[in-house]
């Protein structure tokens, strides 16, 4: 399953229902939705806060697929050459009005997924993830 | 994301249903920040019913606490389970809120 949006936040809600959609269809658990749904969140708002440095209206792809065992997440965007991979942990010492939240959104895909893998393509940044998903059902 | 809202003496209940997202974020805050600021400080904030929560939902509850904070109210959470619960850990959320195991126990808490 594959869907393309524009770089504007709202529309991260068309790939949060692309995700459950395909999570039905599978029958993966809610913990998968869980785990994909917050880290393409975390993943695409960062390359639409920081990946363009014009006004122009960009695409940004996210392909899900299973390759048993694992649910194989895609996302590609051609904004500047960013790997979430490189940026430092984040600070999580300090009281409440002493937080500061960088680098939190890649601490919790890091987490959650089993696998992240960053590559540049040409013009293209490319995020790989994989989450074990113990035994995929067939489809309905 | 929805939110629905009940009162308890001078405890308001925020329930909110699926995604804090980086999308939803930025309602859910302002709403928890509007109630602050016209004189209900005490809220507890019900999770049991979302589908996740990511960065950005954590960013507006960091916001939020410290406004209630600031007014000498109180923000207090409850139906933190499951995989929110390892997010809270991850993030080390836990010691920095309140976190209720139900919603009587956290208007107990807020009030």
């Amino acid at each position: 399953m594959e869907i393309t949006i524009g770089n504007r936040l709202e529309e991260i809600a068309k790939v949060a229902r692309t995700v459950e959609r395909f999570a039905r269809r599978h029958r993966l658990p809610a913990s998968v939705v869980h785990a994909v749904g917050v880290s393409l969140d975390e993943l695409i708002s960062n390359v639409i806060a920081y990946g363009y440095r014009d006004r122009r209206r960009h695409r940004i792809t996210v392909r899900l697929s299973l390759a048993a065992p694992d649910l194989v997440v895609l996302v590609e965007d051609d904004g500047v050459l960013f790997d979430p991979l490189a940026q430092p942990p984040p600070e999580v010492a300090g009281s409440l009005h002493e937080r500061r939240q960088g680098g939190l959104g890649i601490a919790f895909v890091r987490a959650l997924m089993d696998e992240v893998r960053y590559r540049r393509v040409g013009e293209r940044n490319q995020v790989e993830m994989r989450k074990r998903v113990s035994s995929p059902a067939e489809p309905s | 994301m929805e939110m629905f809202e009940t009162r308890s003496g001078p405890v308001i209940i925020i329930e909110a249903r699926g995604r804090i997202d980086s999308t939803t974020a930025t309602t859910f805050g302002a709403r928890l920040t509007e109630l602050i600021e016209a004189g209900c400080p005490r809220l507890v904030v019900d999770l049991s019913d979302i589908v996740y929560i990511s960065s950005a939902g954590f960013r507006a509850l960091l916001v939020a606490g410290r406004r209630a904070d600031e007014v000498d109210g109180r923000l207090v959470l409850c139906g933190v389970a499951g995989e929110v619960r390892r997010l809270f850990e991850l993030g080390a959320f836990i010691d920095l809120f309140a976190i209720c195991a139900s919603r009587e126990e956290g208007v107990a808490h807020a009030s």
